[in-house]
């Protein structure tokens, strides 16, 4: 960047909500020279708390009542096995990483998912953010790109941070139909060019602060933004990065017919086009754990999408080389009761549970922690939710201890009660 | 009044220049000496010492984990532990933290001097006075805080168990619950209403009655419980617990349930009484970048003593563009501008002026007799300043700013040309008064009102289905709408929601449930606003525990934020845990009983008379309570203790009441409050001009909390209506209210703009009226948390801070107001765009540039002048028909800097 910069650029720095000065920017940009400074994400919740021990950690010698109805398959990892139903996965298991033995006490969906989805335990005076939008925040898009995106609606949103941190909300895409991206998809007729005559409209009569653009912050921010948000609506690469119809026949399979399938295909494809935060997280009505009643038949439909949607989504970044600069991270709210029910299901738990890592610097082909025979406890070492995000931030290269102020000046840690798992990135 | 927040440094001063007392000299004076003698105070001089340091700060040895196994209390003042702490054998290293043997070689110097390795590095050198302070203090015998003999209930109570019972309790039964139990019964989380987290809450029970009976194992609902006896009590229900484990829980009961004494700070009364902070100078002129100024701190004991403190005290700026202070309380000028120098030393916190001019221009002005005091107040703080202010702003943009700001309403195309029209010199004036009486005044400020007492319908319980939320808040608006727009008094407004019941005194359970059965009953449902009392404001379950109520109430009523005292004392403020744990006791009776699901709602909603909650104000016992340091107030069993806080509340001196209420409404016309941010009325936090906060307080008492009063003195001043187009000395003021800083309109507001920049004429009215689908309205509640509302920061209501209503610009919203369904829903659908399609369809005539103005007079609120007349003109001209064109005129103007600014 050596050239100056137009007006433009500069107004360009930074998307969603960046709170980076120029020379912050071009800082962090000359870090580094040659090399990716920043790492992107994808964060996946399976809504509704999946059972742990009947995906990613079978008991096979616990009692009938206990182990349920599926049997464990061998993985390509020697000593580490996993749900027959997962064969796909059961053949990268040498990719990620299983976390076993993780435990807390918030078993009821609201709190726990909120335990979850941000790494701190809810609270009455503090609203924390989401993953994303720390990464918002943390490592902003330089371009005409959203910097985070949420599939579908974000439940937390960004808390302390501000609310212009939050995600552009895309929903999931359905196939063979047009992806929609809330505020960014032109509808009803709207095309690039009819957009494009409004914007130079807009910018001939919005004279009331001419010459004084810089007079404070609002009358700055406003220009900036509608700048960027005009580029991002406009932009032939956003509309691109969301268009699923621009893939092969054979990517689409790959990943699956399946929402799920295809929501994952969404994030590699944003991912690539250098989006920097994906999060997934379908809606219960359509991607449901909470199998309270049939457990085992739920799952049978469950499953097969998530084995073969993640096994896509793994292989996908290998093949374009971008799983190591991908932190994954997949979970849900708690585990499940060891024992089934009357009903055939099994009831929220989380005293154990399981979540997986993957790309980055994690150590694939690895089982970290355990729960003890029943599923019921971790046996030896436990794993809190605020372990997990430390180890994600950790990965993302964000200093789990990192400070930040709150509106009310309270500094407050990213995660304060969590440390990075080390097994996770040893070699 | 002011004399709470001013008086450290104003009416003491005087006191200070009568009979100077003998001071003693600083400690970096007295220690600077390897032989000297002096012993030194573990309050006076280590723990301020080690706070100075930096020692007990959050990223070191204040964290809750400590750090390498040494932990200080956050920010001191729990003397006791900091103490026990410093004088306990470290875990991790070789040694003794403090050697009486070979003081020199206590770990607390070797690691502090960096002489063996530490984390924090080397924090002062060997040999300065830091350094022979603490070690005098090792040689003197290390003593800590002396115990004294002071009677408190809190004492009495934690006495009750016996070591033994403690340590039981914390290795058997806490272990227990935290596994077994607090998954449904902790955090959060009341199945059965009962929480297992406080004795107290065991002892309270849940809709079952009490938990356990202390003494009588037989007789607890608890060990009947984990004993799977009856099919019906089976806890937890899952797994039965280990019999080893049900054997301890009956041990415990037969015990009397001894419980881990709450870490309340017992220090706090033992400690020696700072009574002020005094120092010199009280305030600093500066008059060029570069200049600098000491500052000396004196601190003034309750047993007399001063001492010269300034190389003990912490010192903060409150704005590093005006001045910065180092570590020996030497400032320096910066900018421009005025702000504090913060200094902190035990539990004192003194705020210092710090004004440096823009220009030298400080001539005064005259000013006529009858001048507003507001304007008075506000011109003689910029002639300090060197600042002179704006003009008055043009007549449209007073209407526009003054229609957002007193009803959340943009104005109305034919009210904008009368008043242009209007001739009339007091016409100000008079549409001020026209609007104070409209009823979306009553649902602004309602909404407000709501903001600031937390009115939010997913405040009733996650498991409540938002419907039966959307009852209680709707009625929560409703009452407080009420009063607003027949203006009642504020004290007597919220008397109504402090004091309320739920249940009249001589009403029975049947006449209760047949009541508010009624009010939420689809065929003609009585009117809840009715009611005297609202007391939906304790009876959320976001507030169930006494310690959220005390901090909510702190935050609505007060304007004051005390939860860091709840675990540490307040790093910017006097407040000490045991101050919270006092407060927290005025609300321990005050309990919900009851919960409300949606079957029994929609039941009543049908017309049925089903039973609610209510709310049960216990009987307790005598107590005497710290009122958050205005001194002690006794509570005699039977009486309600918010009656105490409302009469104190209502007390002319209160520091807060009125203050806070008043900062509020002056936040919600100008970019902040006087004290801003708004919830923060706190020593380190003064206002910006406390003479305007003073007088504007004053004036509301006066007026019996005429809460009309107090927006009518503000809209009216010359100081409201200033343009905010800066002059050559005002350009940087942000503070002092020299020129308007134009505001993006908030949320709700935004909505119904754009709703009604796009309705149909003959709709206009109806969109404006019709409060029921207003966003400031009842859709207020509707709509918490819906896309649009979060975009633009309207705030959930779900903590205790004002900094929850956002009004930053974001990219989001510049991309909902460009592309989203919403807006281009509200374009593709105007009833006035459809209008001029039929007119044109019909053959009428539509006069392009009456198009215009019409646009200009819907979305900014103005007449468009000549040169935007031909742009917009040109425009329709350039496109396929003249619906497209209006349509791209308004979609532009939606999106002007103009239209989304308050200005």
């Amino acid at each position: 960047m050596g050239s100056p910069l137009t007006r433009r650029q500069w107004l360009s720095v930074g998307a969603l909500g960046a709170g980076l000065t120029l020379s912050q920017y071009l800082r962090l940009q000359a870090a580094a020279p040659g090399k990716p400074v920043l790492r992107s994400a994808i964060f996946i919740f399976l809504e509704g708390g999946p059972s742990h021990q009947d995906t990613f950690d079978l008991k096979p010698d616990a009692p009938a009542a206990v182990r349920g109805e599926f049997n464990p398959i061998r993985t390509n990892v020697s000593g580490v096995q996993i749900c027959e139903h997962l064969p796909m996965l059961a053949q990268r298991a040498d990719k990620y990483a299983i976390l076993r033995g993780v435990s807390h006490n918030l078993a009821d969906h609201g709190i726990g998912k909120k335990y979850l989805l941000t790494g701190n335990k809810p609270s009455q005076t503090v609203s924390y953010p989401e993953y994303g939008s720390i990464v918002s925040r943390q490592f902003p898009s330089a371009a005409d790109l959203p910097t985070y995106v949420s599939i579908d609606e974000s439940f937390v949103g960004p808390g302390y941070l501000g609310s212009q941190y939050s995600p552009l909300t895309a929903e999931k895409p359905r196939h063979g139909f047009p992806y929609k991206v809330r505020g960014v998809s032109l509808e009803e007729g709207l095309t690039v060019a009819k957009f494009t005559r409004q914007k130079k409209l807009l910018d001939d009569l919005d004279v009331a602060f001419r010459g004084f653009d810089d007079l404070d912050d609002q009358v700055r921010g406003l220009d900036r933004f509608s700048e960027q948000a005009y580029d991002i609506i406009s932009s032939r690469r956003t509309r691109l990065a969301f268009d699923l119809s621009q893939e092969k026949r054979s990517e689409i399979d790959r990943f699956g017919k399946h929402e799920f399938g295809q929501t994952l295909l969404l994030a590699a494809r944003l991912i690539e086009a250098g989006v920097h935060f994906v999060t997934v997280r379908l809606r219960p009505a359509e991607f449901d754990f909470d199998t309270h009643a049939e457990n085992f038949p739920k799952l049978r439909t469950l499953l097969p999408p998530l084995d073969r949607g993640f096994a896509g989504l793994l292989d996908r970044l290998q093949d374009r080389g971008r799983l190591d600069s991908t932190a994954i991270f997949m979970t849900g709210e708690f585990g499940r009761t060891p024992t089934v029910n009357g009903g055939g299901g099994r009831d929220h738990w989380a005293r154990a549970m399981c979540a997986l890592m993957a790309g980055g610097a994690i150590q694939g082909g690895q089982v970290v922690g355990e729960s003890d025979s029943q599923a019921a406890e971790p046996a030896g070492q436990a794993y809190s939710p605020d372990d997990l995000a430390a180890s994600f931030f950790h990965n993302l290269g964000i200093d789990p201890r990192t400070e930040f102020q709150t509106n009310v000046g309270r500094p407050i840690m990213l995660v304060r009660d969590g440390t990075p798992i080390a097994p996770l990135f040893s070699v | 009044m002011m004399k709470y927040l001013l008086g450290l440094m104003m009416s003491v001063a005087s006191v200070v220049a009568a009979a100077p007392p003998p001071v003693v000299p600083s400690a970096n004076r007295r220690f600077q000496d390897r032989e000297t003698r002096v012993v030194p105070d573990f309050q006076r001089h280590v723990v301020p010492l080690l706070g100075r340091l930096g020692c007990n700060s959050a990223k070191c040895h204040g964290s809750f984990q400590g750090q390498a196994d040494f932990r200080l209390s956050l920010f001191g003042f729990d003397f006791a532990a900091d103490h026990a702490a410093l004088v306990a054998e470290a875990t991790t290293e070789e040694g003794m933290r403090i050697s009486a043997d070979a003081p020199e070689q206590s770990l607390i110097l070797l690691k502090a001097t960096a002489q063996i390795d530490h984390e924090g590095g080397q924090r002062f050198k060997p040999g300065s006075w830091e350094h022979h302070l603490l070690l005098r203090w090792i040689e003197s015998g290390a003593k800590g805080v002396e115990a004294q003999a002071v009677a408190s209930t809190e004492v009495v109570q934690q006495t009750q168990f016996s070591p033994q019972g403690i340590r039981f309790f914390e290795q058997k039964i806490e272990p227990l619950f935290e596994k077994n139990c607090y998954e449904c019964h902790g955090f959060n989380n009341r199945k059965g209403n009962l929480q297992l987290k406080t004795r107290e809450l065991l002892l309270a029970g849940g809709d079952s009655g009490p938990a356990i009976t202390p003494g009588d194992p037989e007789g607890s609902l608890l060990v009947q419980a984990v004993r799977h006896r009856s099919p019906d009590l089976r806890m937890p229900p899952q797994r039965k617990l280990a019999d080893g484990q049900i054997a301890d829980l009956e041990a415990w009961v037969r015990m009397g349930a001894p419980w881990r004494s709450r870490p309340v700070a017992s220090a706090a009364i033992e400690a020696k009484v700072l009574v002020q902070l005094h120092c010199e100078p009280q305030e600093i002129l500066f008059s060029a970048a570069g200049d600098s100024r000491a500052i000396r701190v004196v601190a003034q004991w309750e047993d007399g003593r001063h001492e010269d403190v300034t190389c003990l005290t912490r010192f903060r700026s409150n704005d590093d563009a005006v001045v910065t202070i180092d570590a020996k309380g030497l400032a320096h000028a910066v900018g421009p501008g005025d702000t504090h120098i913060v200094a902190f030393y035990d539990n004192g916190v003194l705020a210092i002026p710090v004004l440096r001019p823009y220009s030298k221009n400080q001539s005064v002005v005259s000013l006529p007799e009858n001048v507003n005091p507001v304007d008075r107040l506000v011109l003689g703080k910029l002639s300090k300043l060197g600042l002179r202010p704006s003009a008055l702003c043009d007549d449209a943009e007073f209407l526009r700013r003054v229609s957002i700001d007193v009803t959340g309403t943009l104005p109305a195309p034919d009210e904008v040309t009368a008043f242009l029209m209007d001739d009339a010199a007091d016409k100000r004036e008079r549409k001020i008064n026209e609007l104070l009486n409209r009823p979306a005044y009553a649902a602004w400020w309602t909404n407000k009102l709501c903001d600031f007492t937390g009115c939010s319908p997913s405040a009733f319980g996650e498991q409540t289905v938002l419907e039966v939320g959307h009852g209680y808040s709707t009625q929560w608006y409703d009452w407080i709408h009420r009063r607003v727009a027949s203006n009642m008094p504020y004290d007597q407004l919220v008397a109504g929601i402090v004091l309320a019941q739920s249940r009249g005194p001589d009403q029975s359970r049947e006449d209760y449930a047949t009541e508010m059965s009624s009010y939420v009953r689809q065929e003609s449902p009585a009117d809840f606003s009715l009611r005297k009392t609202m007391p939906h404001y304790w009876t959320r379950a976001t507030v169930s525990e006494a310690k959220d109520k005390a901090l909510a109430f702190a935050h609505s009523f007060l304007g004051i934020q005390l939860q860091c005292a709840e675990c540490h004392k307040h790093p910017f403020d006097k407040w000490t845990q045991s101050d919270f744990s006092d407060f927290t006791r005025f609300f321990e009776d005050l309990t919900a009983r009851g919960r409300m699901g949606f079957p029994a709602f929609a039941a009543a909603q049908r017309g049925k008379i089903v039973n609610w909650p209510e709310l049960s104000v216990g009987k307790g016992a005598d107590k005497t309570l710290g009122l958050l340091r205005s001194g002690q107030v006794t509570i005699a069993a039977g009486e309600d203790p918010r009656a105490v806080l409302m009469k104190w509340m209502r007390e002319q001196d209160n520091p807060w009441f009125a203050r806070a209420f008043v900062n509020r409404v002056w936040a919600g016309y100008f970019h902040v409050g006087i004290v801003e941010p708004p919830d923060q009325f706190t020593p380190a936090n003064p206002p910006s001009n406390p003479q305007l906060l003073d007088w504007l307080t004053r004036g509301f008492l006066d007026s019996a909390y005429d809460m009309k009063w107090l927006h009518r003195q503000i809209t009216r001043s010359a100081t409201y209506q200033r343009s905010w187009k800066p002059n050559a000395t005002n350009r940087q003021d942000r503070r002092n209210f020299s020129r308007a800083i134009p505001r993006r309109i908030p949320a709700e507001v935004i909505y119904d703009a754009m709703k009604q920049a796009t309705a149909a004429t003959e709709q206009l009215d109806a969109v404006r009226a019709n409060l029921k689908r207003r966003a400031s309205g009842h859709l207020s509640m509707r709509m918490a948390g819906t896309h649009a509302m979060k975009v633009f920061g309207k705030p959930a209501r779900a903590i205790n801070c004002d900094c929850e209503r956002v009004n930053e610009p974001t990219l989001l919203q510049a991309i909902f107001v460009q592309n989203d369904p919403l807006v281009r829903m509200r374009l593709a659908d105007s009833g006035w765009i459809i209008q001029i399609e039929e007119a044109v369809a019909a053959g009428r005539a539509v006069g392009e540039k009456e198009l215009v103005k019409q646009v200009w007079l819907r979305t900014v609120n103005r007449l468009p002048d000549e040169d935007e007349i031909a742009r917009a003109v040109k425009h329709l001209a350039s496109v396929d028909s003249i619906v497209e064109g209006v349509t791209d005129l308004m979609w532009a103007m939606l999106n002007t800097k103009e239209f989304l600014l308050n200005h």
